[in-house]
Parts: structure tokens; C-alpha cells; sequence
């Protein structure tokens, strides 16, 4: 358990975050293509919606708190060397990740309340809307939440060929500067 | 004389009837209030038309009748609206009139009264406690009334959507009808 990120580490709290945001994303784009071209009835449908709602406002909350955490300790664990294009796609794919971490919850929330739809936390409180009732800005949100998906689920195959070949080609430290310290070879 | 008294007595009945008719202006409004997922949600009825007989000192020979249609609901959000009229809930097109009948017409207070009320909506026919309010001004007068309904007597939404946290089972219905006599 290490509060702070080192040369070899990423700090414990970004690497929860990190999983826990994997896990999170995962199951949002399983729930989204079921709840939108699932074969279901409408009631099933509509608790699959509340269901993608509830964890798209915890994945927001969540990578807010990771890009504060990110942003409070600017050191990293070291890099491997590697052409500049790597170096520039990681930066690009990661400065993406969080911007759709944050952006795909954002336009949900904004589509969900331009249609005039009540939202609920897993049915524990009420969360209020962020615009009033309109079919522009429905149809907007609607179009962004779409192009974010494509975009995000490009960035995400991205991101994980690039941990895997550091891991299994070249065999660095890159994706186990992510993993639990008990999985490193000491 | 016996026709003249007969055709003073034929007058003054029908004087009388005409006392207590009352037409309905154009800004009559129906409205509900139902809830999804704990939150209400509005919507009215855009088109009905009325039947009413009402003279305070006569409240026993009241009645209200009221030709509601159905396919003219909205809530203003196309989703809900698109639900609402289909097989599932109001299913208007097999049901495209909903009829309100109230008779037996009790004066319970100043402007106030209750009457036994009968509505038949998605083909069930369902006692309704009707009370409501009744005021007169010179030739005009106004209807106004609240009344709780239960969706789930009318088989409104059954099925899978019938459980009541997701859409309450209670639906308050406002009367406002302006009158002109």
C-alpha cells in the first residue's frame, strides 16, 4: 500500500481507481448495446436504463476523484524507452480516456434531462436534472453520447494492446506499474 | 283556461330545467398527476366535452356527464405520451372514449357538494366518489374538483407495469370547468 506514486509504482489509490474504472466501463458498454438493441420487454428495458444511469454517475464521481488525484501527485513511474510517437499516442489515448471518463456520464446525464426523464441513483435519491426539457439539446447530447462511445471503445482496444505488448513483447514494468504489488517479480 | 294554466305550467318546467343547465367554456381543463420512478408528471386531456345540470335548490335532479377523448392525452414528453396510448395503458384506439357519469348530487357546504360518479375508461366501468365544488356568479358559474383514481382499477398499465414503485398507482385527476349558462 503506497499513498504516494514511485519510480516503479503507480500509487495504491490510482491503481483502484484505475480497475475499478476498467470494471466500470466494461459493464457500461455490455449494458448500454443490451439495454438499446437487446431483444427485451419494456419494463426490462427501462430498469436497464436506471441501471446504466446509476453507474454512469458513479463512474463520473469516481473519475473526477482520479483526475484530482492524478493532478495532486504529477510524478510517474518511469518509462521504458520508446519512440516519440508512443510516447505521444500514450499521451494523446490518456488525456482521451479522461475526457470521455468525464464527457460520456456528462452527455448521458444531459440527454436523460433534456428528455424530461427523473433519474435516480440506484433508487437510494433523486439527482436533478442539468438542462430543461428540449428536443435540440436531446438530440445533441444523443449524438455526442454516440460518438463518444466510438471513439471511447476505439481508445480502450488501444490503450490495452499497448499495456499487453509492454507487458508480453517487450516485457517491461509498464502494465505492472498498474497491477497489485503482490503480482511483481521482486 | 285549463290550456293557458297547462301552458304556464309547461313554461315554468321548462324555465326551470333551463335554471340549472350550464355550458361549458373553451377553457375547461382536465389534468393529471401520476408519478415515475417517484416523480410526478403532468398531463391533460386537450378535448371533452360536457353535459351538465345543476340548480342549488334542487341538487337531487343534478347530473354530470363528461365525453372525455382519450387519444387527446398528452404530457408533453413523446416517450411517455407514445406508452401511455399504447396496449398497455390507455390503448386508445380500441378505447377511444372515456364517459364520466355523476348523479345523486348531495350539497355538503356553501358551493359544495358530492355526488356518485361512474367513469368508464379502457372499457371498465368503475365507482368514482365525486365531490367537487360548484359556484355561481350571475350567469356563469365554475366547476372545479380533485379526485384520486387508482390506474390499476381501470387495468391501466397491468402486466409488467404494474408495479407501483416504478408508476405510482394513484393518478390525481383536476377538474376546472368555467360555465356559462
Amino acid at each position: 500500500m503506497s499513498w504516494r506514486n514511485t519510480d516503479t509504482d503507480w500509487s495504491t489509490p490510482i491503481k483502484l481507481l484505475h480497475w475499478l474504472l476498467a470494471l466500470g466501463i466494461i459493464a457500461m458498454v455490455v449494458l448500454g448495446l443490451v439495454m438499446k438493441y437487446g431483444d427485451l420487454g419494456q419494463v426490462q428495458r427501462i430498469r436497464l436504463y436506471a441501471l446504466h444511469k446509476s453507474v454512469g454517475l458513479a463512474i463520473l464521481a469516481l473519475a473526477v476523484l482520479r483526475l484530482l488525484v492524478r493532478l495532486l501527485d504529477r510524478r510517474r513511474p518511469q518509462l521504458p524507452p520508446m519512440p516519440r510517437w508512443q510516447h505521444i499516442g500514450a499521451a494523446v489515448s490518456h488525456v482521451a480516456l479522461y475526457v470521455l471518463m468525464i464527457g460520456m456520464p456528462l452527455s448521458g446525464w444531459l440527454y436523460n434531462s433534456a428528455s424530461g426523464f427523473p433519474l435516480r441513483w440506484f433508487d437510494l435519491f433523486r439527482v436533478p436534472a442539468i438542462a430543461g426539457r428540449s428536443p435540440e439539446l436531446k438530440a445533441l447530447a444523443g449524438t455526442l453520447h454516440f460518438a463518444g462511445f466510438i471513439v471511447l471503445a476505439i481508445v480502450v482496444v488501444l490503450h490495452a494492446a499497448a499495456a499487453l505488448q509492454h507487458h508480453f513483447v517487450h516485457r517491461d514494468n509498464v502494465l505492472r506499474s498498474m497491477l497489485p504489488r503482490s503480482r511483481r517479480n521482486p | 283556461m285549463i290550456r293557458s294554466i297547462a301552458a304556464c305550467a309547461v313554461l315554468l318546467l321548462c324555465t326551470a330545467a333551463a335554471a340549472g343547465d350550464w355550458k361549458a367554456a373553451a377553457d375547461r381543463s382536465l389534468t393529471f398527476t401520476g408519478a415515475y420512478m417517484g416523480e410526478p408528471f403532468q398531463g391533460r386531456f386537450g378535448r371533452f366535452e360536457t353535459s351538465i345540470h345543476l340548480d342549488p335548490a334542487n341538487p337531487g335532479d343534478a347530473y354530470i356527464e363528461a365525453r372525455i377523448d382519450v387519444a387527446s392525452a398528452s404530457t408533453s414528453n413523446e416517450e411517455y405520451d407514445a406508452t401511455l396510448h399504447g396496449g398497455d395503458f390507455f390503448d386508445s384506439r380500441e378505447h377511444p372514449e372515456a364517459l364520466f357519469v355523476a348523479r345523486n348530487v348531495r350539497r355538503t357546504g356553501e358551493d359544495r357538494y358530492e355526488a356518485d360518479g361512474e367513469l368508464t375508461l379502457r372499457g371498465r366501468t368503475v365507482a368514482v366518489p365525486f365531490p367537487f365544488q360548484f359556484r355561481i356568479e350571475d350567469d356563469r358559474a365554475r366547476l372545479t374538483a380533485k379526485v384520486t383514481l387508482r390506474r390499476l382499477d381501470f387495468g391501466i398499465g397491468a402486466g409488467d407495469w404494474a408495479d407501483t414503485d416504478l408508476i405510482a398507482n394513484e393518478v390525481e385527476v383536476g377538474v376546472d370547468v368555467p360555465l356559462t349558462r
